[in-house]
């Protein structure tokens, strides 16, 4: 959710950009992203191709198969986002891309949340129910349920693809922004149909795709922990265990985001100032989310933490030791000395 | 090495930091240099702890021990000249921080090829006189030469270090330049000396710091290559191999940097307005290596490529597979 909804001002554009923080933190944010591009392609290329191609398909390979192919369509959107802030907001691609770019962001943002969710539920039919589990829980109707979700999800976004187009500004720059000109036909109403929009989307964005989505997931952890006891949900299963992890990941990079639209849209100007500068820095590190779920997943296991950490040194070790020249010279020594 | 010898022109500066190109290299230069800068300490940090505490004191680890340990002084410096390339070229850090941040660049470049042509010769030693390097070769003697190294890049580095200072301009940014204020008295002579000083300069990092010892090294391959025989040589041992990457990952780093400091410096300024464009990425690639080496020996072993592959490939299998 990277739409920009405030029109550009000359005067102020060039001072804010001028100013030192605000420099600074648009050059962290294009290194973060650039890490979080590499980071994703890698990781999420590595997922589509072990859960799409070399595992059997299960309803927890297709889950995941489809969270990674939405990463992976947002990491191949990224490069033009990092481009759009370098160039300070400019867009250069055309009217379609705008579209699409600011689609693939929208259905990134709710089917991820909608597969964990997702898979949250799988895991807590399976602990509370395991024999209706294994008679009715098939890969067909994972597939069918997450077809639907890709369905819903498109059908959530139509709306702020309707509105988003590019903009010319006085200089001759072009903005990918909401545009309600062919919605309205004086200023003033443009300016309501926009506050009216932009609040329900962030409303929508807030409540559909964000904490009903965490109050399933809270509801059916409290379920799994009512059924197994205190220390075996400690000590769970691996499932669980990346299902937590990937939940609680979505969670501390999107919650900040979430708030920041909400009180952005809710508070007065004054608040509006000071959350435009977060806005960048909330939705870098809502983006950074995407590329963090192929590291969990091979983190989680202890036997490569540490079969990693040995190899690393080992290899090193090797590399620095003093090797066959000296050896075979001293070799072949003792070999003429037993002769 | 990261002499801003050129005065900021207040509107060709303007226009020159507007354009597109030039901002897009500036971003991707500092993108990389972070990078860098995290893989810098980390790789090399992991050496310095392998190589120092870890293993035995040989020739080969003391050389390679003193490589890494002065890529991470470069590396603690990488965050100033980052912040300092954010301010488009302004110095917030003072003056004694100017004058020792662009002495530790200056000393990696110098003691980076001086230990790597010492390793090389070292190695061309152990191939062509096998009993006198074992009878003389010895980790004191190693110490001293590499100790010697460092004192040889401290003395070339001594002029660079008189000349560095923070200087004013008319909007009262601080930058950190070369300046010759106290050493001439008019703008002309001024002038002079920056030219003659740049040049010099110039001559003798490229001479000194980048020719000579790749000459050097290319005569030690040749001497190998004659003594062992072509097949012996492409399947050599460990320690030649990680050698050649070194070398030669320092020679694709630094070969640009080099060139266009020694082109923007002999030319006029109609070349200079291309190059001045080019010393950023040039710079960012030279910063670059100092970050390398670690990942190059790591690399270098194929038994870590296919336990690191098959260890990725089984922990994504197990993480995703159901119980």
């Amino acid at each position: 959710m990277e739409a920009n909804f405030s029109i550009p001002q000359n005067g102020s554009e060039v001072v804010f950009y001028d100013s030192t923080t605000s420099r600074v933190i648009c050059i962290f944010l294009v290194v973060v992203l650039s890490i979080t591009f590499l980071l994703g392609v890698i990781g999420n290329g590595l997922v589509i191709y072990v859960a799409g191609f070399r595992m059997t398909h299960t309803v927890t390979t297709i889950c995941y198969l489809n969270l990674a192919l939405s990463d992976f369509s947002y990491m191949a959107s990224l490069p033009f986002q990092i481009t759009s802030i370098v160039m300070n907001g400019e867009w250069l691609f055309g009217w379609f891309l705008c579209k699409f770019v600011h689609m693939i962001i929208n259905v990134n943002l709710f089917l991820s949340i909608f597969l964990i969710t997702f898979i949250a539920m799988d895991r807590c039919i399976c602990v509370l129910h395991p024999v209706w589990a294994q008679n009715h829980r098939t890969v067909n109707v994972a597939t069918k349920v997450i077809f639907g979700a890709w369905i819903l999800v498109l059908m959530l976004i139509f709306p702020h693809c309707i509105f988003v187009t590019t903009v010319k500004d006085e200089s001759g720059k072009v903005h990918c922004i909401c545009n309600f000109e062919s919605w309205a036909a004086t200023p003033e109403e443009q300016v309501k149909v926009s506050m009216t929009v932009s609040l329900i989307s962030v409303t929508i964005s807030f409540i559909i795709g964000f904490s009903i989505p965490m109050i399933f997931i809270v509801i059916c952890y409290g379920l799994m922990a009512a059924k197994i006891g205190r220390r075996g949900f400690v000590n769970s299963s691996r499932p669980l265990r990346v299902l937590t992890a990937v939940a609680i990941s979505f969670f501390v990079c999107w919650f900040p985001f979430q708030l920041i639209f909400l009180l952005g849209n809710i508070g007065n100007k004054e608040t509006q100032n000071n959350i435009d500068t977060w806005v960048n820095t909330a939705s870098t590190l809502a983006s950074f989310n995407s590329c963090l779920n192929p590291i969990l997943y091979v983190f989680l296991g202890q036997q490569f933490r540490e079969r990693l950490i040995y190899s690393l040194s080992a290899s090193l070790e090797r590399a620095l030791r003093e090797d066959s020249a000296l050896n075979s010279d001293k070799t072949r020594n003792l070999s003429s000395q037993r002769l | 090495m990261e002499v801003n010898i050129s005065m900021p022109l207040n509107g060709s500066e303007v226009v020159f930091y507007d354009s597109t190109t030039s901002r897009v290299l500036w971003i991707l230069s500092l993108v990389v240099l972070f990078i860098t800068f995290v893989l810098g300490v980390l790789g090399n940090g992991l050496v310095i702890w392998v190589a120092g505490f870890q293993m035995a004191h040989t020739v080969t680890t003391v050389s390679y021990l003193n490589l890494a340990l002065s890529d991470l002084s470069f590396m603690a410096t990488l965050p100033l000249h980052i912040i300092s390339m954010v301010m488009r070229g302004k110095w917030l850090f003072g003056w004694f921080l100017c004058k020792l941040v662009h002495i530790i660049a200056n000393i990696n470049l110098f003691v980076s090829i001086f230990l790597i042509t010492l390793i090389a010769m070292d190695r061309c030693i152990c191939v062509l006189c096998p009993v006198w390097s074992q009878n003389h070769r010895t980790v004191s003697l190693a110490r001293k030469v590499v100790l010697g190294a460092w004192i040889f890049a401290l003395l070339l580095t001594l002029p660079h270090f008189l000349f560095l200072t923070t200087v004013r301009d008319a909007r009262g940014d601080v930058y950190c330049i070369s300046k010759f204020e106290s050493w001439v008295a008019t703008s002309e002579e001024q002038l002079k000396v920056s030219v003659i000083a740049a040049t010099a300069s110039g001559i003798i990092n490229f001479i000194i710091g980048f020719s000579m010892p790749m000459s050097f090294i290319a005569i030690c391959y040749g001497l190998m290559a004659a003594k062992i025989c072509r097949r012996g040589f492409v399947n050599s041992s460990r320690p030649l191999r990680v050698l050649t990457a070194v070398a030669v990952s320092f020679f694709v780093c630094w070969f640009p940097f080099q060139l266009i400091m020694l082109l923007g410096n002999i030319f006029n300024n109609e070349t200079l307005s291309i190059i001045h464009m080019l010393v950023n990425p040039a710079n960012t690639l030279a910063s670059f290596n100092s970050c390398l080496n670690p990942i190059l020996y790591v690399f270098l072993g194929q038994e870590f490529r296919d336990r690191l592959i098959y260890s990725l490939y089984a922990s994504l299998e197990r993480a995703l597979r159901e119980d």
